[in-house]
């Protein structure tokens, strides 16, 4: 028997040692007590870590705090999707952060559950009119739930190099969709003479709606939903005329990628940058992965179609907790006003992943000159002047979702346009309704 | 739960399990007493992991419940939509298909892998080695891993497809081909650990066995027929048990490698990989309809319960002991 | 080698051509396990421009070593790996001695509901994590656990039902006479569990360990949800907060994966013997 290799004596060590282990594991557990009259937030925001926008969030963090020796921020972040995976537990549980960064399009699916404190007191003390996107935020009712931290709006990108080689003039701000289905014809090659095209003038589909399907309905005089977010209006012969472009880019053109061959290019911040096309609908934050792999970038403005450019924007927002009290709630508005003004915004734009929502700060240097391509850069502040929202609701994510994958699928070919249009309304209005027979 | 007088009772009474002397009886503190106390963490498992969550779901799948404000009584709404529900049904032929595919193939390539390795070879212990690399990773790591291989733009696949004349596949965003991809990174993830559980089971068949059935006559495969596989059915019983778990947790393999790590939404290509836990997830954690996600993780139970009974079932009949 | 392929079927076939074919067979195999890893290894060393080259770039020239070293400038991984093995080791503790004394009290002691109990460990068994996060959230909130590691380490010391049928085989495939030899000395069931069994059953109390902490190192969704203070995450965590919104990033992440990795690879490599081992005993017999 080989009782003794388990004696008393060392069982008892061991066991001490776990003990021990776990006191100073857990001893240091939760919650921080408010005990010198400071009030403390809790902050949560979306970064990679240790990237530029954690750490400039960081450093603006411990300035505001110098500045408002009241305030004590606790930062919680998270990379973007186990960021709102975290958050939707964390308010299950009712433990949510008291101010967080929100992507735009969820603003008001948070506001439309009764999670987010209604800021449109807070925002009538200030001139809007200096702020880009407020209005993004506004719900059908006139209550705003957000306020701006960055804004996103796709404009047309193009790689200057592969328009040279091919001698092709760059698009400007006249093009109209045909210009743009001219072009990349001419631009798209067969580099490997296999007989099949290999590098493609337009990248015309991307699962990222917002660059591809969303503004081309648009452009053609479609829209997505109408009254507010209430009302699907998706199916209709507008919505058509844009499908039919792009299908006809993809297939009768061939001056694009199709849907699978786009698919399997990869993410949408690889495929531009990869030199396998040379445009695209991009938004602001694509610059980044291009100058990364040192495209020669410009932009232009978006091209026209029948009914305009069909910009849309996003803007990412600073959203209040509703359970927050008065006095976090204010300390909250303090940050996210701070953050509004001229010096964040400033450093918040040198990280390059972002159109500033501070008017003067968009204006200066640093976000139209700062020294890496692309040039143009009024061509986003233009498309942001003009762009509506990305159609709004409580339920915009699971719509969207519903709306994309028939839209995907038409674009596929896996079924006709007209179909997947009228299953697409059924299915989104279904949704919405639902949501707002139970309310 | 042992009452006071259950215990007086068997402190006076020498209980008499299997006809052996049990060993440590002590008046007042018997067997029983002593088993509960062992099985105790269990106990509290099953009240405070089991139970709770699965009595709160219940709740929570006959509401309306959208995690941020409170629920709402609407009967069993959740239920009749989710049995009109497309997408639920293309969830759960999804897990059927991946399953098939999964299943016999892992169970089929563990048993080969282990006869083969059942015999005296130089280098053995590094040729298992090499099988297990797979299983100790986590899935986040699988999930870089296969994207080195399946990456339809730089993937090895489709250059071993070109050595071989074939055209390019594009793999995970294939409708037809992601769910037969997933399975076969399952495959590969998995293998390893129920080869080892396989080549446990080989050593212990007797060797007279193959023996006797030599000297009857019996070719190789009667002998693989006759000897090996009745003499492994325990083993190939845990092996399916353990393949059949791991498919109806393929979430974070399919979160991991079709979702937002490859700058989606996860069930991608338009939800030709939706299994249904994922599909529970979705509506739960993404579209806010945590009384749907909760009736759908009733179906879930019922199918595990139903499972866990057909398998016992099994085992019964099917599990021959040495 | 030791532990394996002592039988002597085994010597008999020594010579037989099936040799080839099986080195040819296991071989192969190998390879299809290995060589994706390679590939990974490669791509970690690539920066982004090599990452998306068309066509593929495979050795990257020069090798980007520097993501290895920004990956430990990004964020403080030391710091994460050791979260990682304090969870792991406490979750390891807890799994091996409570797992074991279910799994003694079903396999060798009396206990009324046995069956039923076994039934619910499998059902258990098969119940997705993810299905009951919401309620377990609920629960650690109101025992005021979030943000600490306990959600992480406690429900490996009620047992896991892995762990339980796992050790219920082990323990029913020991003979009574060493129990029988201890109660005639006097020793209490927790004397001869603890003293007589649990010896005995090391090599699976190795692979219970060995699985443990290879699903707590590994584990993604429950740290990601329950620990909110960066000073308190894991290494997947660490691993995962890599990844940009606009920018993959995959080959930063990949490094950082790759290194999460090596720390597990190690653990097995040394347990090895007692895992294979121990994963036999549970090989089982039923």
């Amino acid at each position: 028997m080989r009782m003794q290799r388990f004696s008393p004596g060392r069982r008892l060590v061991a066991l001490a040692g776990v003990a021990a282990l776990a006191a100073t594991m857990f001893g240091c557990g939760a919650g921080s007590a408010e005990s010198d009259g400071r009030v403390t937030i809790r902050l949560g925001y979306y970064a990679e870590a240790g990237g530029p926008a954690d750490k400039t969030m960081r450093s603006l963090a411990d300035e505001f705090m110098k500045a408002n020796s009241g305030i004590k921020l606790e930062l919680e972040s998270a990379p973007y999707t186990d960021f709102f995976k975290r958050l939707r537990t964390q308010l299950a549980g009712g433990r949510g952060p008291d101010v967080w960064l929100s992507d735009g399009v969820l603003v008001q699916e948070y506001a439309g559950r009764n999670s987010l404190r209604d800021l449109s007191d807070f925002v009538k003390t200030i001139n809007t009119d200096d702020y880009y996107g407020v209005d993004l935020n506004r719900d059908s009712d006139g209550h705003v739930y957000g306020f701006p931290q960055g804004a996103q709006t796709p404009v047309l990108f193009y790689n200057k190099k592969m328009f040279a080689d091919a001698g092709v003039a760059e698009p400007t701000g006249d093009w109209t969709y045909d210009d743009l289905t001219a072009a990349a014809k001419k631009l798209t090659r067969d580099t490997n003479g296999d007989g099949k095209p290999d590098v493609w003038g337009m990248r015309v589909y991307s699962p990222g709606f917002t660059e591809s399907w969303w503004p081309m309905i648009k452009a053609f005089g479609g829209d997505i939903v109408a009254d507010g977010g209430h009302k699907v209006v998706i199916d209709s012969p507008q919505s058509r005329a844009g499908l039919d472009w792009m299908l006809n880019a993809m297939y009768t053109e061939k001056a694009g990628p199709d849907v699978v061959t786009t698919k399997a290019l990869g993410s949408p911040h690889t495929m531009f940058a990869s030199n396998r096309v040379a445009m695209q609908f991009g938004i602001y934050a694509r610059t980044i992965p291009a100058n990364a792999a040192k495209i020669d970038l410009g932009v232009a403005p978006m091209p026209k179609g029948p009914a305009g450019r069909g910009h849309v924007a996003i803007a990412n927002s600073w959203v209040v907790n509703k359970a927050a009290n008065q006095r976090k709630a204010e300390a909250a508005w303090k940050w996210i006003t701070y953050f509004a003004s001229e010096k964040p915004q400033t450093n918040w734009a040198g990280i390059g992943e972002a159109i500033p929502i501070n008017k003067k700060v968009a204006a200066s240097d640093v976000f139209l000159k700062p020294g890496t391509p692309p040039a143009n850069r009024q061509a986003f502040l233009d498309a942001l002047a003009e762009a509506d929202d990305l159609g709004l609701n409580p339920v915009w994510t699971e719509y969207t979702t519903a709306v994309a994958n028939q839209i995907d699928r038409a674009l596929a070919k896996e079924k006709p346009v007209g179909d997947a249009l009228t299953d697409a309304q059924r299915d989104a209005q279904q949704i919405i309704d639902r949501f707002y027979a139970n309310k | 739960m042992t009452t006071i007088e259950d215990r007086v009772e068997q402190g006076r009474r020498p209980s008499l399990g299997d006809g052996r002397r049990d060993g440590g009886e002590r008046p007042g503190f018997g067997q029983r007493a002593w088993a509960t106390v062992f099985a105790f963490p269990y106990l509290a498992h099953l009240v405070v992991l089991t139970a709770w969550p699965v009595l709160a779901l219940a709740y929570f799948s006959l509401t309306d419940y959208d995690t941020l404000s409170s629920p709402r009584w609407v009967g069993l709404d959740n239920f009749r939509r989710l049995f009109g529900d497309e997408a639920f049904w293309r969830s759960l032929l999804n897990t059927a298909y991946f399953a098939v595919l999964f299943v016999p193939t892992q169970t089929i390539l563990a048993l080969l892998l282990a006869v083969a390795l059942n015999q005296r070879l130089r280098w053995i212990s590094w040729l298992r080695s090499a099988y297990f690399v797979p299983v100790v990773s986590s899935w986040v790591v699988v999930g870089y891993v296969a994207d080195a291989v399946f990456n339809p733009q730089f993937g090895m696949a489709n250059t071993v497809l070109g050595w071989l004349g074939l055209p390019p596949a594009t793999w995970l965003q294939s409708p037809v081909l992601v769910i037969p991809t997933l399975a076969l990174v399952a495959v590969w993830k998995g293998v390893g650990y129920m080869m080892v559980l396989f080549l446990a089971g080989l050593q212990n068949i007797p060797e007279e066995l193959y023996e006797a059935a030599k000297i009857d006559g019996a070719s190789a495969w009667q002998r693989f027929r006759r000897v090996t596989l009745p003499g492994i059915s325990g083993t190939t019983f845990l092996v399916l048990v353990l393949s059949t778990i791991t498919t109806l947790q393929a979430f974070e393999q399919v979160y991991v490698m079709t979702g937002p790590m490859r700058g989606q939404p996860a069930g991608q290509p338009n939800g030709a990989s939706e299994m249904t836990v994922l599909f529970m997830y979705q509506q739960g954690f993404e579209f806010f309809n945590m009384g749907y996600a909760s009736a759908v993780a009733w179906v879930l139970f019922a199918l595990i319960f139903i499972l866990t009974m057909v398998q016992l079932r099994l085992q019964k009949k099917w599990v021959h002991y040495a | 080698m030791p532990d394996t392929g002592q039988r002597g079927r085994a010597r008999q076939r020594r010579n037989r051509p099936g040799r080839w074919l099986a080195y040819l067979f296991l071989g192969l195999g190998a390879a299809v396990m290995v060589v994706p890893f390679v590939a990974s290894v490669a791509n970690s060393l690539k920066n982004f421009a090599q990452y998306v080259a068309v066509p593929p770039i495979w050795v990257p020239d020069p090798p980007a070593w520097s993501n290895y070293s920004q990956v430990w400038e990004r964020a403080p991984f030391g710091l994460y790996a050791w979260n990682s093995f304090l969870i792991a080791t406490l979750a390891v503790v807890g799994n091996v001695v409570t797992s074991a004394m279910v799994g003694h009290a079903l396999a060798r002691m009396k206990l009324p509901g046995k069956e039923v109990l076994l039934a619910a460990a499998l059902g258990t068994l098969m119940l997705p994590t993810v299905v009951t996060i919401i309620p377990n959230f609920i629960l650690y909130k109101h025992l005021g656990w979030l943000d600490t590691m306990l959600p992480l380490v406690v429900p490996y010391w009620l047992a896991t039902p892995f762990g339980i049928f796992l050790m219920r085989q082990t323990f029913l495939a020991i003979p009574r006479d060493f129990e029988e030899a201890a109660a005639l000395d006097g020793a209490n069931p927790w004397q001869v569990f603890w003293r007589v069994h649990m010896p005995l059953a090391k090599p699976a109390l190795a692979t219970l360990g060995v699985f443990t902490f290879m699903a707590s190192w590994g584990a993604v969704l429950e740290p990601t949800i329950y620990l909110t203070s960066p000073e308190k995450y894991t290494l997947p965590i660490g691993v995962m907060s890599l990844q940009g919104q606009f920018m993959g990033n995959d080959q930063l992440v990949t490094a950082a994966a790759l290194m999460s990795l090596v720390p597990m690879l190690l653990l097995f490599l040394l347990a090895q013997r007692y895992f294979v081992r121990g994963a036999m005993a549970s090989g089982l017999k039923g």
